[in-house]
């Protein structure tokens, strides 16, 4: 399993992915305009030279880490996208005004463009695209555009899904249109789930919607690779339904995507201090995890799978994607094929609901039924609804 | 006065016409050019639908013209360019001519279970036929069984690419999907977006009803009914209806019928290679 590290804004970031990647605790790294700068600004290295600090040191003949250049071109359509600092210096919008999406000349030009950046930092091509509303509106025509004219370039190239909840939820209308997605034979899908509300852990209360999000990406890992981005401990059941690789990061806008992350009054930087409980498949702050810990600290220390109360911002990092990798790890060796790897993630999730009934019965100050809905029952009714459209 | 088809085939040199379909705005007959024996196309053009009338004409002779000889007789050929009646920017009737093809259609051929190896080679006959519309982008659409015919050699014959559409070129239909009840695909629905994998379902549904004597989705009652089934519902495996029938074939039917286009094989081609690992006589 694969775990690639989301572009942030935070300062010292591009350090952080590096020693994380160091570590051997994430695979990769995936840059975006909004957030990693063409030229360098204080604390800010350019992405030329992110990359390159990336890549050095690595053994000869080693391909070293995965890096993509995702153009985030769904964000800089959506409306109210306006953290265009930084953003602007990125040549994605020759001839046109940015956004302009409205004819096949300017499709042409767009996706050329992205390709061109994505050529010059040395990164794989991956197609741009928009957030898709509805599998039949006007939006999703034009991302299959794109998608098909970012083929027609590039023959190898991934293709970007970028869907909101009301697109997942689409039925027989979504199937259809990631069938008319399959066609163009693409080596890779990069999926993402664009939440309607920045909050972490992610709204999962749309059962259809995540249901129809994992039967995308089963039908699309059937021919090629699935990078689930802005997953974060959903990749739990992403891996189940066939993703190779799950998108997360230390920050809310890392592991949860929403169009606040590109507006000026978006949430910023958030949760760097969220202690993992792999055990209960929850990430709770620090005053709840110690909460806990004195009401049962043998419990608390199981949840956690033997970890400490991380005590500053690395053990943090460290121990989320540790827990994270494990819990991959332990998804993806349960079976090549997805009906193979249903019972371990029913075992995972059954075993964390018992978990959270001994949990919310100590009566710890946030552990209660309401985080627990918010952290699984979400989560295990969206699994449950996928797998049973499965038989 | 002369009908329509007469004024056609006058144009075309056809004479002792046959009917071979029951009338309508598109009229088939067996005919005689010279001393040969051809099929005559004729389509009356009425208004309002006069330019999609003629335009739907002309791709299918300029499709026929393009890959029958290169299909080997796998696809129909045509035997004339398209002729028109009258003003011939807007004629008021158009026809063409097809070679006369011996053999039967699959309709006479149903109504008994098939052999897995009579049915193999109808999926396989199908597939190689639709490589070659597929490979030119065009998805058939109506692959029913009166548009498919197995010649006195054995080889499998499309007809009737009419309805076909170009990918590439705009959609002639809109919220109309042409299609025959049972043998229409998914994306065969009101507002559905045919493509070559709607070809692939529809070889399923050929190969299934032929060894089971059932359609994998019941077309029977309302449309609207039926349209929601096609949709939502996920076939029957065919090996729960013919358990006779080896693993390897039965799931290369059922992946045809996937309700899921992503699922399916994506084309003829795709299906072409499965099938290829297939041989006769492997009944389980």
């Amino acid at each position: 399993m694969t775990i690639l590290l989301h572009d942030g804004r935070r300062g010292g970031h591009a350090t952080w992915l590096k020693e994380t990647i160091t570590a051997g605790l994430a695979d990769g790294a995936i840059l975006n305009p909004f957030a990693t700068p063409l030229s360098a600004i204080p604390r800010h290295p350019s992405a030329t030279t992110v990359i390159a600090d990336l890549r050095d040191g690595q053994p000869p003949g080693s391909a070293g880490p995965e890096i993509l250049f995702d153009s985030a071109s769904w964000a800089a359509t959506l409306p109210g996208t306006d953290s265009w600092q930084g953003y602007d210096e990125w040549d994605l919008w020759p001839h046109h005004a940015r956004g302009d999406l409205s004819d096949v000349g300017a499709i042409a030009d767009h996706v050329r463009a992205v390709f061109k950046v994505q050529a010059e930092l040395g990164v794989p091509y991956l197609a741009p695209t928009v957030a898709i509303d509805t599998a039949t509106g006007q939006a999703a025509e034009t991302a299959l555009e794109l998608s098909a004219e970012a083929s027609r370039q590039q023959p190898g190239c991934k293709i970007t899904v970028c869907g909101m909840n009301s697109f997942w939820r689409a039925g027989p209308a979504l199937d259809a249109y990631i069938g008319r997605l399959a066609r163009l034979r693409a080596s890779g899908c990069y999926v993402i789930p664009l939440r309607d509300r920045a909050r972490y852990p992610a709204d999962m209360t749309d059962t259809a919607a995540l249901a129809g999000w994992l039967r995308s990406i089963h039908s699309l890992s059937l021919r090629s690779r699935v990078i689930a981005a802005y997953t974060d401990h959903l990749g739990v059941i992403a891996a189940a339904a066939g993703a190779d690789t799950v998108g997360t990061g230390w920050d809310q806008g890392q592991r949860v995507c929403s169009p606040d992350a590109f507006r000026t009054s978006g949430p910023g930087g958030q949760n760097i201090n969220y202690s993992p409980h792999p055990g209960l498949l929850a990430r709770f702050t620090e005053a709840v995890a110690r909460g806990l810990e004195d009401l049962a600290s043998t419990f608390a220390g199981a949840m956690r799978w033997g970890e400490p109360i991380p005590s500053d911002m690395r053990g943090h990092r460290e121990q989320h994607f540790r827990a994270l990798n494990e819990q991959l790890t332990a998804v993806l060796n349960a079976g090549a094929v997805p009906a193979d790897r249903y019972p371990a993630v029913r075992h995972m999730l059954t075993g964390a609901d018992l978990s959270w009934d001994k949990a919310v019965a100590l009566g710890a100050q946030g552990v209660s039924h309401n985080e627990k809905a918010m952290w699984l029952d979400g989560m295990r009714s969206g699994f449950e609804a996928y797998v049973l459209a499965e038989r | 006065m002369a009908e329509f088809y007469d004024e056609v085939a006058k144009v075309l040199g056809a004479t002792n016409l046959s009917p071979l379909r029951p009338g309508g705005q598109k009229r088939v007959f067996a005919a005689k050019r010279g001393g040969e024996d051809v099929v005559l196309k004729a389509v009356e053009v009425l208004p309002p639908r006069q330019a999609e009338v003629l335009e739907r004409a002309r791709r299918e002779v300029t499709l026929l013209a393009k890959v029958s000889e290169a299909s080997g007789r796998r696809i129909v050929s045509v035997r004339s360019g398209l002729a028109t009646v009258g003003d011939p920017t807007a004629p008021s009737a158009v026809g063409w001519l097809e070679e006369m093809l011996d053999g039967q259609d699959l309709r006479d051929l149903f109504g008994t279970q098939w052999t897995r190896d009579e049915a193999l080679d109808l999926v396989r006959g199908v597939a190689e036929a639709l490589t070659y519309l597929h490979a030119l982008e065009v998805v058939h659409r109506d692959l029913s069984p009166g548009n498919v015919r197995r010649r006195g050699d054995g080889t499998w014959t499309l007809l009737d690419p009419g309805l076909a559409r170009h990918l590439a070129e705009f959609s002639l239909t809109g919220l109309y999907q042409p299609g025959t009840p049972g043998f229409r695909s998914p994306e065969q629905v009101p507002g559905g977006t045919p493509d070559t994998y709607s070809d692939v379902y529809c070889v399923g549904i050929l190969a299934f009803a032929v060894l089971t004597g059932r359609f994998p989705v019941d077309p029977s009652g309302a449309e609207d009914a039926y349209f929601k089934r096609l949709v939502q519902q996920q076939p029957t495996p065919v090996k729960t209806l013919r358990p006779d029938l080896d693993e390897e074939f039965a799931a290369i039917i059922d992946r045809c019928l996937n309700r899921q286009p992503a699922r399916r094989y994506l084309d003829a081609d795709e299906l072409l290679g499965a099938l290829g690992k297939l041989t006769p006589g492997a009944e389980s």
